[in-house]
Parts: C-alpha cells; structure tokens; sequence
C-alpha cells in the first residue's frame, strides 16, 4: 500500500514534481561512472528516442475538426460517465449521428467559460467510433483529439451546482440556462473505517475546524480528502453544512479520481474521510463506504439510498438525503430562448428528458439513469437555491415506476402498460409504466 | 390569554394531531394538514453511538403523551419533508462534540 503522503498535492511543491532535483543533480557525478562520449550518445539517443514518441502521439491523435458531428461541450468531471454513455449511443446512432468532444472542469470555471466566451483551446477528450476504436466503451479512458490552436468556441457547458453558488451575475443576454437531472454527493470512508454516518453539526466541524474541531474520529486534515472550490462536489456540500469553500480544510484535488485513490488508498482508514459524486462512488462501492447524512434539524442520517447496499436513491428522490444539486446546462440561445446549435439543442433534450426531434435510437432516459443521476421527472421535492429548503414536487410528465424498474425494481403500485388506455383515468403510459397524469 | 391558559392549548392541540396521527394519515386528503407521529426511541440524543433502525411506517404509532414527532406521514414544510416517516434505513448517532454550545448552537468558524 502506498502511502498517503504520495497523493497529496498541496506537499508536494512544483519543484519537486516539475523542476530539476538538486539531490540527484549532486549525486550523479559520483554515481555515473560514464565516460563523456558514452553519456552524450546515450542523451542524442533517448531524445531521437522522445521526439519519434511525440510524433508517434501527434499520429495517433485525430484533429478535433477532422471528427464528424461534432458537439463542443466543457462539464464537471462527476458528469464524464454521463459524457461517455451518451456519448456512445450519439456516436453510434443511425438517426442523428453526434461525436460528443469534451473537456472536464470545474462548474465555476465552465459558467465563467460560457459567460465569457472562453474558448477551448486544450486538447479535449472524444468518444470514438467503432471503426475508430472497436475494443472502446464507457468504462474505458477516452482518447484526445488536436484541437485548433486558435481554439474552439463551447457550445454547451455544464454545471453541476446552482448558477447561484458560483456568481450572483446574471446569465449575459444569449446564454440560457436549462436544469437537468440531480446529482448526489457524499460522504465516504475506505471500506476499513467503522464509521456509518455524519451529522451535520460533525461536518461543521471536521471541515470547518480540523483538527481544531475535535470531532473524533476526524482530527487528522492530511486525511480530509475534499475538492478544489469550483468544483461542484465542494461548493454542494460547503452549502449543506454551513462552511463555506474556500474555509474547508484537508486536501483539495483537482479530480475526483484522484479523491476516489486517496481514500481508497489511505494509510489510515478511521482517520479518513472524503467527498465524491455520488455516481463515482457508486461505480466504487468495493472499495469505500458512503456515510449516512443527518441534516441541521433532521431527526435521522440517511444514505441517499433506501439503504447502504441499495442503489435507488429514495431518499434523494423523496428529500430524506438533503446533499443533491441540480445538474445546469448552460447554452447559446436564440429568440424564446432557443438554443441555436441544433445538436447542442439536441443532447441538451436527450439529457433534459425532453421530446428531441429526431426520435433517438436509443432510450436517453435510461442511460441517464444508468450514469447515477436521477431524472428530473422522478424527483418528489425540489429547491430553488444551493442547499435551499424542500419543497414537494410534482414533475410535468413524472417517471417514477420507469426509474424504479432502472434502480431495483418498480415499487407494487406500479403498473407497466403499452398504452395510455391501459392505464385509465387521467395517468398516461410512459416508458412502458402507467404514470400520473 | 395567560401563560396557563396557552399552555393547556398547546396540550390540546398536540393531543388533537396525535390522534389524527394514531388514527392513520394516509386517509388524509392531500390538502390536509401534515401528520406527525411520535416515537419514544429515537431522535437527536436519544440513542448512543451509532444504529440502524427501521422505517417508521406511513401512519405508524402516535405514541402515547409528549415528546416531539419523529416523523411525518402526510409532509408539506421543509421540516416536516426531511423528517418524513420512511421505510428507508434510519442511522441514528450522538457525536461528541466539545465546541458545541449547551443548546446545539454552533461557534463562528475561525
């Protein structure tokens, strides 16, 4: 096991990972018995050596604008299995063929980008074809594509936190903003913690105080494994207990990779505690534990599951679980608020559950489900504002029983249909289950 | 209205909604008014140390006398929805927190 000490960013300096090292500098004469000639050769060699590698690389990355149906989007990295998912169908399809090309950020930084007009100007990430690369899926990294040195306007950005817990400046006239399914956030410990749950008045300290605080067993701030404050994963949660984000203490990554290997890895199991998207610590339930959440004036913790081992998120869905925000997509629009790109307009539909023209080949809902979010149309209560009180909810074409046939298993007043008149009343067969009205 | 005579209506009142409680708050129109439902077991400092317990049932127990509900059968406030009876797994836990004022209330963040 390695040691924690080698995942934390914040100790290790950029000389220390990016300059020269004095220690082997001052080693090597003693250490290199090389003669001159032979140690120059061996240098003309690795670099021959490098520069075939960087063209080998520079082949084998396709010019971004050489890819067909490209789509431009900048998300939180907690949306990159949703990316690689839809991704897939979109790049597959037979009815409206889209190569999904994406770049991962925090959702601060991709309001800022959409607000601004920043251009994507490194390389980004892409879903390949079949033809492109066969052996891909979701599962796997994606590859990158070259993208235009001038840069690439974005044609969508996501955030996945209210535009509000970013900046109180309105939406520049021409962007619009369009709220998709919910994304959860927890608390989790390495499989090896004994710990079950956290209330938030323990929140408020372990990561408002640190060690100061006293909440055993989370004293340790080298064992608080947290995000960078434009993430949407901090910014959700800073809301939820009351610090704000740029007080939290422990180790901030940039990624939730890098969260997801911290804690898993750590060199001290009940001292550890961390913060993920819930959808990343779904797919990595083997390895660590969510904690159930009390809120303030909440008589009980909840996973955002019915319980530990399901994957349902009830409570989510009927506000028992309170650390959820919205997923925002932020867009160009046109006059009504129209998003001008159409396939911009496109996925943002697909995402949104909305009626998209043409019929997808796929069921876009469902891979929605499958990324771990939870669709707008199934949620029972609803917020206006980060961390912002709930209220109930009654979606406009609701999709309850369809997401519990997804999560685990339709509950018993469900009933599956082909029709509306199947269904009687006022209730319209949706996605195969009879559904309020 | 004095002091006592608030007192005995506040008795009143929450004699009458648990009651409405014991007497199933699923019948209630969706309009009605929330139910609570008190439990004796649980709740913030009730238990030590941590514990599943059970969903309280949709129109579970009234209880019997005092204490504040546990959990509501038919919710419409941001309280009552969060602390809404469930069938969901319930974790229970005290923490030990030195900082905390005697009330609950929390100190300034340094």
């Amino acid at each position: 096991m390695l040691p924690v000490a080698a995942y934390r960013l914040p100790a290790v300096s950029k000389d220390e990972t990016h300059g020269p090292c004095p220690r082997q500098a001052a080693l090597f004469p003693e250490e290199d018995p090389l003669p001159a000639h032979l140690t120059r050769g061996l240098l003309a060699g690795a670099a021959l050596l490098t520069t075939a590698l960087h063209g080998l690389t520079a082949l084998a990355a396709p010019l971004c604008s050489s890819l067909p149906n490209t789509l431009y989007l900048q998300v939180g990295d907690t949306q990159e299995p949703l990316m690689k998912a839809l991704g897939k169908q979109l790049r597959k399809s037979q009815v409206n063929p889209i190569t999904i090309v994406y770049k991962t950020s925090g959702s601060c930084t991709n309001i800022d980008a959409m607000y601004t007009g920043t251009k994507l100007t490194t390389n980004p990430f892409y879903i390949p074809s079949a033809a492109e690369d066969p052996a891909w899926d979701p599962s796997k990294p994606t590859p990158q594509c070259t993208v235009d040195p001038a840069g690439v306007t974005l044609d969508v950005v996501n955030s996945n936190v209210f535009v509000s817990a970013c900046t109180q400046t309105p939406a520049p006239a021409g962007v619009g903003t369009f709220q998709g399914p919910v994304q959860p956030y927890v608390f989790v410990v390495p499989k090896a913690s004994t710990q079950t749950s956290i209330t938030a008045e323990e929140a408020y300290f372990v990561f408002g105080f640190g060690a100061a605080g006293k909440a055993e067993p989370w004293t340790d701030e080298a064992f608080f494994f947290i995000r960078t404050p434009t993430k949407s994963t901090l910014l959700s949660m800073a809301a939820a207990i009351g610090v704000p984000a740029a007080k939290w203490k422990g180790v901030a990554y940039d990624k939730s990779t890098e969260v997801l290997n911290a804690v898993a890895m750590s060199a001290s199991p009940e001292k550890t505690i961390g913060i993920l998207g819930a959808e990343i610590y779904d797919a990595h339930r083997d390895t660590m534990s969510a904690l159930a959440y009390r809120a303030f004036e909440q008589n009980h913790g909840y996973y955002p599951d019915s319980r530990a081992t399901a994957i349902d998120k009830q409570n989510v869905r009927d506000g028992h679980y309170t650390i959820w925000s919205p997923t925002i997509y932020l867009a160009p629009v046109g006059a009504q608020g129209v998003i001008k790109n159409a396939r911009a307009r496109y996925v943002v539909d697909l995402i949104l559950a909305r009626t998209a023209a043409p019929a997808p080949d796929f069921d876009p809902l469902a891979t929605v489900i499958s990324r771990g979010l939870v669709p707008d149309c199934a949620m029972k209560v609803t917020r206006s504002f980060e961390a912002g009180d709930l209220s109930l909810y009654t979606p406009a074409e609701p999709c309850g029983c369809f997401y519990e046939s997804k999560v685990g298993g339709p509950s018993a007043s469900c009933k599956t249909c082909a029709n509306d008149a199947a269904c009687g009343g006022s209730n319209k067969c949706r996605h195969g289950f009879c559904e309020a009205h | 209205m004095n002091q006592r005579s608030c007192v005995l209506l506040a008795a009143s009142a929450l004699g009458a909604a648990l009651a409405v409680g014991a007497c199933g708050g699923d019948s209630l129109p969706s309009d009605a008014q929330s139910t609570a439902t008190s439990t004796t077991t649980t709740g913030p400092g009730s238990s030590s140390g941590d514990g599943v317990g059970g969903g309280g049932g949709a129109g579970g127990s009234g209880g019997a006398g005092g204490g504040a509900p546990d959990c509501f059968t038919n919710p419409k406030t941001h309280l009552e929805i969060i602390n809404a009876c469930t069938t969901a797994d319930e974790i229970d836990k005290t923490p030990k927190l030195p900082l905390l004022g005697p009330n609950g209330e929390l100190p300034p963040l340094p």
